[in-house]
């Protein structure tokens, strides 16, 4: 985004603090297109091509009723938008896991579509779709998710984001950048070994069942 | 159409959030499909995604500032938007549980103000 992006962005954004009726609107009008083709494509196959409209309304909305949350001197209006509407489609498989039904080889998953991304693959086949997340969950949620934020952070790693500031959302980190540089590292890290524990779980029971 | 697809999401959203005028144009449809808001608005039927966006006024002491911010924003008619409200705040008060059988009153009370040709006085 460019500089006079930001710059009409900042503008509007002070005429919704001041409470401009207009200003909602106007914003809608600026981001609309932008927002949704960035949470398309950073959230390839997480859901329905319908559910990126919900999800980046309700970061929209969310923003219209508390635009003071959002702080200038981090990032651009936009970026933060952005994490916002992926967040919101990341959740809802968390609240609503749905379209259930073929897949079954929960640690193929695990194996090709998590730990392979980490392994450089990098492009839309390195996310998880909604079903290999929600499955994983639902079957290894305790082995990946023990503290609070844990689950998001999965959420956020599935889905393939690196943006800094979505792991200090979900986190709640008010460190400095380079602080929570470290804590986000630190609990990503803490993801990939329980991952990498589960991996190795899944394929001892796969020789077990093989035997 | 994805553009407006999303736009229809964002509206539809609001309409359940009474953070937003959304909800009270929703109330108004669902109580008086008889006339339709723009008319009573006297406004662009296109222009009625941005009223929706736009912070609904509360039941408090900034309420008549609030509602002329928005008529003087969008050029709508001021008694049409004060009706709609009044509209909405007393749907939402019926809606409610009977402890707050005072708002409802309150919100009761206000319609019938409104509605007496000879009493201005919830009108600025």
């Amino acid at each position: 985004m460019d500089n006079s992006f930001q710059s009409r962005a900042l503008a509007l954004h002070q005429r919704l603090l001041s409470g401009d009726p207009r200003a909602p609107s106007e914003i809608f009008e600026l981001f609309e297109h932008h927002l949704a083709s960035v949470v398309r494509s950073s959230v390839p196959k997480l859901i329905d091509p319908g559910d990126v409209n919900a999800a980046v309304a309700d970061a929209l909305l969310r923003y219209f009723k508390a635009p003071s949350d959002y702080d200038p001197t981090k990032s651009t209006l936009l970026t933060w938008l952005c994490n916002h509407a992926r967040y919101n489609a990341l959740s809802q498989l968390r609240d609503h896991g749905r379209r259930q039904g073929r897949l079954n080889k929960v640690g193929e998953a695990v194996r090709i579509g998590l730990l392979g991304r980490d392994n450089a693959h990098d492009g839309e086949d390195a996310f998880l779709n909604a079903l290999e997340v929600k499955q994983i969950m639902t079957q290894y949620g305790a082995d990946i998710a023990i503290d609070p934020g844990d689950q998001e952070v999965f959420l956020l790693i599935a889905a393939g984001t690196k943006d800094e500031a979505m792991f200090v959302e979900v986190l709640g980190l008010s460190g400095s950048p380079s602080e929570n540089r470290a804590e986000i590292r630190r609990r990503r890290d803490l993801i990939r070994k329980r991952l990498e524990r589960l991996r190795l779980k899944l394929e001892k029971q796969e020789i077990g069942q093989g035997n | 159409m994805v553009a407006s697809n999303l736009r229809s999401s964002l509206v539809k959203r609001a309409e359940g959030d009474a953070h937003f005028l959304a909800s009270a144009l929703a109330a108004w449809r669902s109580a008086r499909p008889d006339l339709e808001a723009h008319v009573l608005l006297r406004c662009n039927e296109d222009d009625l995604w941005r009223i929706a966006l736009a912070p609904r006024p509360k039941n408090e002491h900034e309420f008549a500032i609030a509602a002329k911010r928005i008529v003087d924003a969008f050029s709508i008619d001021h008694d049409g938007l004060i009706s709609l409200l009044r509209l909405a705040d007393a749907v939402d008060a019926l809606a409610t549980p009977a402890s707050r059988s005072d708002e409802i009153l309150m919100a009761a009370r206000d319609r019938s103000d409104r509605e007496d040709p000879g009493d201005e006085s919830d009108r600025h």
